[in-house]
């Protein structure tokens, strides 16, 4: 029985924000064939969302960097599985390995993730040691270091003008199994024994510390596992918009998914999943009414660019008002869960 | 020499840049330990009223920028910062991020994304040679704005009322509070402080250049952070110097790095920037630094 009971608490909460997940996916893909497209990078989102929420969940470190690991996955991504006679048209310099490389789309997804976590592990030393405003900074800083070797990098990345003509292969379906896998490895991550440490840490860091937790080698291992999910998500959004530059994941695409986690609540994966469909089903509506010039066919709203960020940055600064641990308040969504009477409840 | 010379002067002028933009973000950050990145909001409505105002004569388009920019950021204090101050770290950066991300959109919605253009008049444009160094007037004025500005600000915190009261603020909020100053309004000058600052940042950049995009305020932030993190973040001091070796560092990178790295100067400085706060999370020049605010 008690085993029984313990493999359920295992899957309880993955299963049901990946049957949440899979069904809002579902649901979506019946609309009009004008939404797929914003359907399936709406589930790359999440995947952004779920690597970021890998780090920033269990350390309670808001990163602004981690959109450095997607492009480097993005780009890799994208050199491995482009036309061997394009990239010798339109990269000639690329060492010979490379050139002549072409990988099928989910070994390239993985070699993306694998790519971005050696940059991370690289990195994680020097990341581990630092905690709060000066961590969020040093990421930050790493941002503005990864666009500017995306533009100068020409060898690798064609400079300003990016990679183009990548094949597109990512599909609602695979989209789906990646945020799926990545679900259940981030929950598995934050239920192991380094992912509590980290939790402990989060809450209180020097009573972590002196109770013996090693914080900063548990954060690097954090920063490297989300770095992975990162890559994987920069090679599946490579593979959904054909192109890669140097401002496409940058500061934009890094507001979005800080908005997803921050709205669900940094405090719990489902706050992940919950806030990045919520903040998608947001922008889709407000894209739409930009260019429709009405809300839901009813509101009329301004028809111009820039709506659908101010209503997120809007929503962004009440909730850390209102609601500063966001919609979950940290906590996991638990449909089956039996309610308990304590000793004291009346 | 020549060549050296005109090495410092530009490496002087594209410091004295960076302190301005730095002084604004290490002031805000020591009265309320905000990392405010909404500065690219109030640079970016001073460039646009900047824009709007382009008809007035010089002084007068200078004057409405400032102003604007001093109500702009008393508004952004009021709706966004009042409320998390006080709050955790990163509920303070998400606000500022999202304050940067709000100001762009509005920008964007009131004037589109096209670039615009803005002549700020030839004494910006013209040049002075010397022998061999060239001294561009903007050169001059920046030295001349930024020397200006930072004395101005050193005597409104030491001599002045509003800057006891900042000072007091910055040291201590609650006990402050409790000694009768008005945290909410000290820190209302504050903003208005960064405000001008900000509005004269505005006519720097947009002198020089001639163009303002929705994205512009965002480069002297990311430069005006990482001079005041340099600094050590709170010392007003040590992001002015900051600022300097900020602009002496990447002045010198520009000289003596082959031409075929040199288009990595940006990335060798952020890079030394994430060493720093992974080396010395509290800055670099921090015990040079006189006054903390």
């Amino acid at each position: 029985m008690g085993r029984w009971r313990s493999a359920f608490g295992a899957v309880h909460v993955p299963g049901t924000l990946i049957a949440v997940v899979c069904g809002a996916g579902l649901v979506a893909s019946l609309g009009p064939t004008s939404l797929d497209r914003y359907v399936i990078a709406s589930v790359v989102n999440l995947v952004f969302a779920l690597g970021l929420y890998t780090y920033s969940g269990p350390t309670g470190i808001v990163s602004f960097g981690h959109f450095a690991f997607a492009t480097v996955g993005a780009y890799s991504c994208g050199l491995l599985t482009m036309n061997v006679r394009l990239k010798e048209a339109t990269l000639p310099d690329l060492p010979a390995v490379l050139a002549d490389l072409h990988l099928p789309p989910v070994a390239a997804i993985a070699v993306a993730g694998v790519a971005a976590a050696i940059v991370a592990l690289a990195l994680a030393p020097a990341i581990g040691r630092v905690s709060g405003l000066a961590a969020s900074l040093a990421t930050l800083s790493l941002l503005l270091v990864a666009r500017n070797v995306a533009r100068n990098l020409e060898t690798f990345t064609r400079g300003t003008a990016g990679l183009s003509s990548v094949p597109r292969w990512t599909t609602l379906g695979s989209a789906l199994v990646m945020a799926s896998v990545f679900i259940a490895g981030s929950y598995a991550y934050q239920r192991s024994a380094s992912g509590l440490r980290l939790r402990s840490s989060r809450s209180d860091l020097v009573a972590a510390r002196a109770a013996g937790v090693n914080v900063g080698f548990d954060r690097a291992i954090a920063w490297v596992v989300s770095a992975f999910i990162m890559g994987c998500g920069g090679a599946l959004f490579v593979m959904l918009l054909g192109s890669i530059g140097p401002e496409t994941l940058f500061v934009n695409q890094t507001f979005l998914v800080v908005s997803m986690i921050v709205l669900g609540g940094t405090g719990s994966l489902s706050g992940a999943v919950l806030g990045a469909l919520s903040v998608s089903l947001i922008s889709e509506l407000l894209t739409r009414a930009e260019s429709s010039g009405h809300l839901l066919g009813v509101v009329p709203v301004p028809t111009r660019p820039g709506l659908r960020n101010l209503v997120l940055a809007a929503i962004l600064i009440v909730i850390v008002t209102v609601r500063p641990a966001g919609l979950t308040r940290g906590a996991e969504l638990r449909p089956f869960r039996r309610r308990r009477v304590g000793p004291m409840s009346s | 020499v020549s060549g050296f010379v005109q090495d410092v002067v530009n490496a002087l002028a594209l410091g004295s840049l960076f302190a301005v933009f730095s002084v604004g973000i290490a002031l805000v950050f020591g009265v309320m330990r905000l990392v405010n990145m909404g500065h690219a909001t109030l640079i970016l409505v001073a460039s646009y009223a900047l824009v709007t105002a382009s008809g007035l004569p010089l002084p007068l388009q200078i004057a409405v920028a400032l102003l604007v920019t001093v109500a702009g950021s008393q508004l952004v204090e009021l709706v966004a910062f009042r409320n998390v101050r006080g709050k955790d770290d990163a509920a303070m950066l998400v606000t500022s991020f999202a304050v940067v991300i709000a100001g762009a959109s509005i920008v964007e919605m009131l004037y589109g994304s096209a670039a615009r253009s803005v002549d700020l008049g030839a004494a910006f444009r013209d040049a002075w040679s010397f022998g061999d160094v060239y001294v561009p007037t903007i050169s001059a004025i920046t030295i001349g704005v930024a020397t200006m500005l930072l004395a101005a600000l050193h005597l409104l915190l030491s001599r002045s009322q509003v800057g006891l009261r900042l000072r007091a603020v910055a040291i201590d909020a609650e006990t402050a509070e409790l000694l009768g100053v008005d945290v909410n309004r000290t820190i209302g000058y504050a903003f208005a402080v960064c405000g001008v600052l900000a509005g004269a940042a505005a006519v720097l950049v947009v002198g020089q250049s001639g163009v303002v995009t929705p994205t512009s305020g965002l480069n002297p932030v990311i430069f005006g952070l990482t001079a005041a993190i340099v600094g050590g973040l709170s010392s007003l001091t040590g992001a002015a110097v900051g600022g300097l070796a900020l602009g002496a560092a990447s002045q010198t990178l520009q000289t003596w790095l082959p031409p075929a790295s040199s288009p990595y100067r940006d990335a060798i400085l952020f890079g030394a920037v994430f060493v720093v706060l992974v080396v010395r999370p509290n800055g670099i020049i921090v015990r040079l630094g006189g006054e903390r605010i």
